[in-house]
């Protein structure tokens, strides 16, 4: 009974508040409760890889190639004998600098120009949406590969290309969420009061736009993943001798026969990996963005 | 209407027109060029004949307006990795294996998520919506249509030897593809078809028809249905010519010789027109289909107006 209680109280008292009343209906979603501690987690891990790995990610052992798990190397070792579990923890490293790297910059680019198209009107929102047809008349992966093919793949370079070709969505997203709340009585009452037109756009409507923005950020970490694994799959993204999931299921795919851990390591890493940002990303929308369903 | 879609049209044309300028200027802005070897370079006269005969020793804005000039005669130029084709060849032989494979994908996951969508919702909390929402929506999220297909090969080609591994020729080769394909398609029309479904199954209308005592079936056709399609035609429409030009990585994966595998040997090769036209190809596809689905959306419900065109 005292549970319930406390609850009663927090409800209450959050109601005050926005972030209080979010995380209050993102608490109650446990799969995304569940969800958001194991992405966390894997974020500690990945941040933390050199102080976790019993190995380095290019520490090779070719006496101990293909073997299977034992006491040394917990999940085995790869064609190279190097410890698979070092390589999938350094692999977490690699894919979520770039799952969080690349759409950073896609919203640090495409933000404040959908925030001036939003904002201003007129001939400057006709110029930025043409501007996001053109770039979204190509779709995102194939921009990125042609990019990848003329200047090369790497950590950097994956983050660099699936980042510029990212920043549409956050423009448009910014756009319509400027438009919508521009006429809103506060910004009329602030700007009858002369609040400069800086202040009014980060100051008074920023906070009411922020949440979609961040549901939106989340929601595109696992389609990151998925591209970047992608192209180092193909051979095209990070090189060797790094670890990365896509890379490690390549290089897995030709000793199949000889040992099926090597494949299905990073499988399973990439899938518990979208999985987890997938289930926080939707509890981050219902908590959010509660008109969205 | 008429004088909208010319407006619409018109702009993509003009939107197009920049984005193969970017392109172009993109292609050409990287040191080096497709006929660069590392292993044994060129003797120098024979790189100049070479770089003549296809217009490369010019400045960009004039190989530029060569590019655009041909084009408007219907013709794309020749690729250089296969100088005996034609691009516009080539990409005949090319897209029908993605159109085929894609068109099949499109018919499987846009019936099948429909069907259980609307199963899932008219079944709603019951054990079958759990199972359905859970296992499509997670089996469809979780894993990327390339690893899928890894999955698949490793199980039905290497292990158990029932279907080939990739290729292309035989009907048999398209299962494997399809079905890695379609998963994610399927479990977000499944996902949407629920939502909007879910959303019309307790409107007023739906129960005064019951009340009236409309048959089941009518309900859920004429009622329920039509009104649920409507948000998905904005949601799905735009995935069609992603579906239609296909995905580098399925076709990767499984060695299918279709527009994404083109595109991504193009790049590599820095094979200028074959990367300008299936570019083209893309954008006039995209283009058209935003358009398309803007008007859809005003044939199915009369309460949208388009921008522009009401006054």
């Amino acid at each position: 009974m005292t549970s319930t209680m406390e609850e009663t109280v927090t409800v209450r008292r959050s109601s005050s508040s926005f972030w209080h009343a979010a995380w209050y209906r993102y608490k109650r979603n446990k799969l995304a409760l569940v969800s958001g501690v194991i992405a966390v987690l894997i974020l500690i891990v990945a941040a933390l890889a050199s102080l976790i790995a019993p190995y380095g990610y290019a520490t090779q052992d070719l006496t101990q190639s293909l073997a299977g798990p034992s006491l040394h190397h917990l999940l085995g070792t790869d064609q190279l004998g190097r410890d698979l579990l070092s390589r999938a923890i350094y692999g977490a490293r690699t894919s979520m600098a770039i799952a969080i790297g690349a759409p950073l910059l896609g919203a640090i680019i495409g933000i404040p120009i959908g925030i001036v198209a939003g904002w201003f009107g007129g001939i400057t929102d006709w110029i930025t949406l043409r501007l996001f047809e053109v770039f979204t008349m190509v779709p995102q992966i194939l921009m990125a590969l042609l990019l990848i093919a003329l200047f090369g793949g790497g950590v950097l370079k994956l983050i660099l290309f699936l980042g510029v070709t990212a920043w549409v969505g956050f423009g448009r997203l910014a756009r319509a969420q400027y438009l919508a709340l521009r006429d809103r009585d506060f910004v009329i009452a602030a700007k009858a009061m002369g609040v400069p037109t800086w202040r009014i756009i980060f100051v008074h409507v920023l906070p009411s736009a922020v949440g979609p923005m961040i549901v939106f950020f989340v929601q595109a970490i696992p389609a990151t993943i998925f591209a970047a694994a992608g192209f180092s799959f193909l051979g095209l993204g990070v090189q060797d001798p790094l670890a990365d999931w896509g890379k490690m299921i390549n290089d897995g795919e030709q000793y199949l026969s000889v040992s099926l851990m090597v494949a299905l390591l990073p499988i399973i890493c990439i899938a518990l990996a979208t999985l987890t940002f997938s289930f926080t990303g939707d509890g981050l929308r219902d908590a959010l963005d509660p008109t969205s369903r | 209407m008429i004088a909208y879609l010319a407006q619409r049209f018109l702009t993509l044309l003009l939107v197009m027109l920049v984005t193969t300028m970017l392109i172009f200027g993109l292609m050409h802005a990287v040191p080096g060029g497709p006929f660069d070897q590392t292993q044994q370079p060129l003797p120098g006269p024979a790189m100049a004949n070479i770089m003549h005969k296809y217009g490369l020793d010019e400045p960009i804005w004039r190989q530029y307006l060569n590019w655009l000039w041909a084009l408007l005669h219907g013709d794309f130029g020749i690729p250089f990795e296969q100088p005996t084709m034609s691009v516009t060849g080539l990409i005949a032989k090319a897209w029908p294996i993605t159109l085929i494979v894609g068109g099949i994908t499109i018919a499987i996951s846009y019936l099948g998520g429909l069907a259980m969508g609307l199963l899932a919702a008219l079944k709603h909390n019951t054990w079958i919506d759990w199972v359905l929402t859970s296992a499509v929506s997670t089996a469809g999220v979780a894993l990327p249509n390339y690893v899928v297909g890894f999955l698949l090969i490793s199980v039905f080609s290497v292990k158990l030897g029932w279907l080939p591994a990739g290729g292309w020729g035989q009907p048999e080769d398209l299962i494997l593809p399809v079905i890695a394909f379609s998963l994610y398609p399927m479990a977000l029309m499944a996902r949407f078809t629920r939502a909007s479904t879910l959303e019309v199954t307790y409107a007023d209308y739906v129960r005064m028809g019951r009340a009236r005592g409309l048959s089941e079936r009518r309900i859920t056709l004429r009622y329920i249905l039509r009104t649920a399609l409507i948000p998905l035609i904005t949601i799905m429409g735009p995935n069609i010519p992603n579906i239609l030009t296909g995905s580098i990585f399925i076709e990767a994966t499984f060695a299918l010789p279709g527009l994404g595998s083109y595109f991504t040997t193009a790049s590599l090769h820095r094979d200028y027109p074959l990367i300008l036209a299936l570019v083209l190809i893309v954008a006039v596809l995209w283009g058209t289909c935003y358009i398309l689905s803007d008007v859809a959306y005003t044939l199915v419900d009369p309460r949208v107006r388009l921008e522009g065109l009401s006054r």
